[in-house]
């Protein structure tokens, strides 16, 4: 986590560095999609099997990259963190439940581009979601925001003028929730403008 | 820039914050290490309780301490770091030996203690049942991790008896779960260790289900702070019993309580005299009323004298109280001005401690035959300065083992 933090506060460092002086400011759209794995800290219920979940993720990011080394944006998107079917023990007549928690993230994103890679950071809320579908019951749904911080890694390939595609690690941390989801996908990015 | 640089960096900090760790109580095998004592019977439990001097051991309990049994279970209750001691023990010989474990609430230092009164200072008079234990010690070893501190108690006299009762009422049933007391707030092995924590009476908040079942939880919504499972966000009215119980554990494990499983639970198994519902939610009014009439009425059909008191903290459930055709039928506590309390006909009003002591309405008020309980006390300069004004009936704190150690060690009786 030490190292998570140094690395963070040397992006935030290289917000004074000057860039090339000819650069130009440009607005960047990338969008990832992702299979994830989600750790919970504790086995959500009584009668899951697991605390680790597959899921899925779709962010998009939009980018205002100045003339310096950092670019600063906002992201958002939809994450399924777990989809589990429960039993519920000795009732017949509702044999099981399926719940869903997905989330919105709400984020502030400082993103740096050193040659093809990109890294980055996005913090802010997480706007959570349990979706519960009993057989013959209502459905339940309820949410809340939870504070939580998403980083991320990856690499570039130039696939035409305006577009450069690649690989994404990713790390989301709700750290109050208790969960932890790495994603690994595929990013698309655009730039949508340059003055 | 600079600026969100450092909201940056000052957001990454706060997220490295760790939440408090759990407290370590030492486990102890009361039955084996007590295979050789018998229990103090009613008599002698009154001898060893009262007000002690401390006479070693002032660091970690003060100066004052107090000695009482709940039922069987030994404990102490000192202002110092709000200290309580839980334990068992009884005669060995001519001596009285009592096991327990110590827990500083404002802390996470806990820990053993052992304590002995000798055969020839006290121990024997004890354990014969003669003389009222003035001048008794209590010595013994108490525990932190490797180290060790001596503790040497002397009686100074009874607690005074009082002609009217006071009530030490625990908040959330017994404590917060910021105290890691080790049970969830507002949980049953919360309230079932309220009296050992020193309370006389608890305060439980009732909320309902998405059916409308009442249950006993604080907050609103579902947080991290109450229930660690992510499935259980948001309002706590979206979800039903069903799914309460099956992905809605507490903190420390338990589930949520619905009111009648926490009443019954509070009848059937403590000691304790008065339950106060704090009701916040408007909708199940009726459903609380009913509960209350019927665990009354349980209470009762069994010789327990408990008291459970229908609470009104706000406008809208006076209003839904005042239009109920169950009203007059439970006793009411509210908690707005005082012609509402007459309205309602109110058996307590509990006005906030911010008001100060009032104490000519709080007279005006008992004139009335009604009771008056503050709310809620948790720093000892505001605690002592209601326990001095000796008019009130009761006080409710976050804190029972802070209030029980003030209180009790200024009625000694000499």
């Amino acid at each position: 986590m030490r190292q998570f933090v140094s690395l963070l506060i040397v992006f935030c460092c290289a917000v004074s560095v000057q860039a090339q002086s000819d650069s130009v400011f440009a607005i960047e759209l990338v969008v990832t999609a992702s299979v994830q794995a989600t750790q919970y800290e504790e086995i959500p219920t009584a009668q899951s099997i697991d605390k680790r979940f597959t899921g899925s993720a779709f962010l998009g990011r939009l980018i205002w990259r100045p003339n310096h080394l950092l670019g600063v944006g906002l992201q958002s998107g939809y994450i399924t963190f777990s989809n589990e079917e429960l039993s519920i023990p000795g009732n017949t007549n509702i044999p099981t439940v399926n719940v869903v928690l997905t989330a919105i993230p709400i984020h502030m994103v400082l993103s740096m581009n050193p040659g093809d890679f990109d890294f980055g950071v996005g913090i802010g809320g997480y706007v959570l979601q349990s979706r519960w579908r009993l057989d013959e019951a209502p459905r339940v749904n309820s949410s809340d925001v939870e504070y939580g911080i998403h980083s991320w890694i990856g690499y570039e390939f130039t696939i035409a003028d305006q577009f450069t595609m690649g690989p994404e690690l990713s790390l989301h941390v709700l750290s109050n929730r208790g969960i932890a989801s790495l994603a690994a996908g595929v990013r698309i990015r655009y730039n949508v403008a340059s003055y | 820039m600079r600026h969100l640089t450092l909201v940056v960096v000052a957001l990454i900090v706060a997220g490295c914050v760790s939440q408090l760790d759990p407290v370590q109580l030492p486990i102890i095998d009361y039955s084996s290490e007590l295979a050789n004592t018998t229990p103090l019977d009613g008599s002698r439990r009154i001898i060893m309780s009262g007000v002690y001097a401390v006479e070693d051991g002032k660091g970690r309990l003060g100066d004052t301490v107090a000695v009482r049994f709940d039922g069987l279970r030994f404990t102490i209750y000192a202002a110092r770091n709000v200290t309580f001691v839980a334990g068992a023990g009884g005669a060995r010989g001519d001596s009285a030996v009592f096991i327990s474990t110590w827990r500083a609430v404002t802390g996470p230092d806990a820990g053993r203690l052992d304590l002995v009164v000798p055969a020839s200072e006290g121990g024997k008079d004890l354990v014969d049942g003669k003389g009222n234990g003035k001048g008794l010690i209590l010595r013994g070893v108490l525990q932190l991790g490797s180290g060790r501190e001596n503790i040497r108690l002397r009686k100074l006299g009874q607690i005074k008896a009082r002609l009217r009762k006071f009530q030490i009422i625990a908040h959330r049933g017994g404590g917060r779960n910021s105290e890691r007391l080790g049970r969830s707030e507002n949980s049953i092995p919360m309230m079932m260790i309220a009296s050992a924590l020193g309370a006389t009476a608890i305060e439980i908040d009732v909320h309902m289900t998405k059916e409308h079942i009442p249950i006993v939880f604080h907050d609103p919504t579902f947080t991290a702070r109450t229930v660690p499972s992510p499935y259980v966000i948001g309002a706590v009215e979206n979800y039903t019993l069903l799914q309460m119980r099956l992905a809605a554990r507490l903190v420390n494990g338990e589930s949520i309580p619905t009111l009648r499983e926490a009443l019954k639970a509070v009848i059937d198994s403590t000691t304790l005299s008065m339950v106060w519902l704090d009701n916040k939610a408007p909708q199940v009014v009726d459903s609380v009323i009913i509960i209350q009439q019927e665990m009354l009425a349980y209470a009762a059909s069994k010789g327990n004298d408990i008291r459970i008191l229908f609470g009104i903290p706000d406008d809208e459930i006076f209003q839904r109280y005042s239009r109920s055709p169950l009203r007059g039928t439970v006793p009411v506590l509210c908690e707005l001005d005082v012609q509402k309390v007459r309205e309602v006909d109110a058996e307590v009003w509990a006005p906030r401690f911010t008001a100060g002591t009032q104490e000519e309405l709080v007279k005006e008020m008992q004139n009335e035959g009604r009771e008056v309980y503050v709310w809620t006390l948790d720093d000892d300069d505001f605690i002592i300065r209601f326990i001095k004004a000796d008019i009130f009936d009761g006080i409710l704190t976050n804190y029972p083992t802070l209030l029980a150690a003030l209180f009790y060690t200024r009625q000694v009786q000499p």
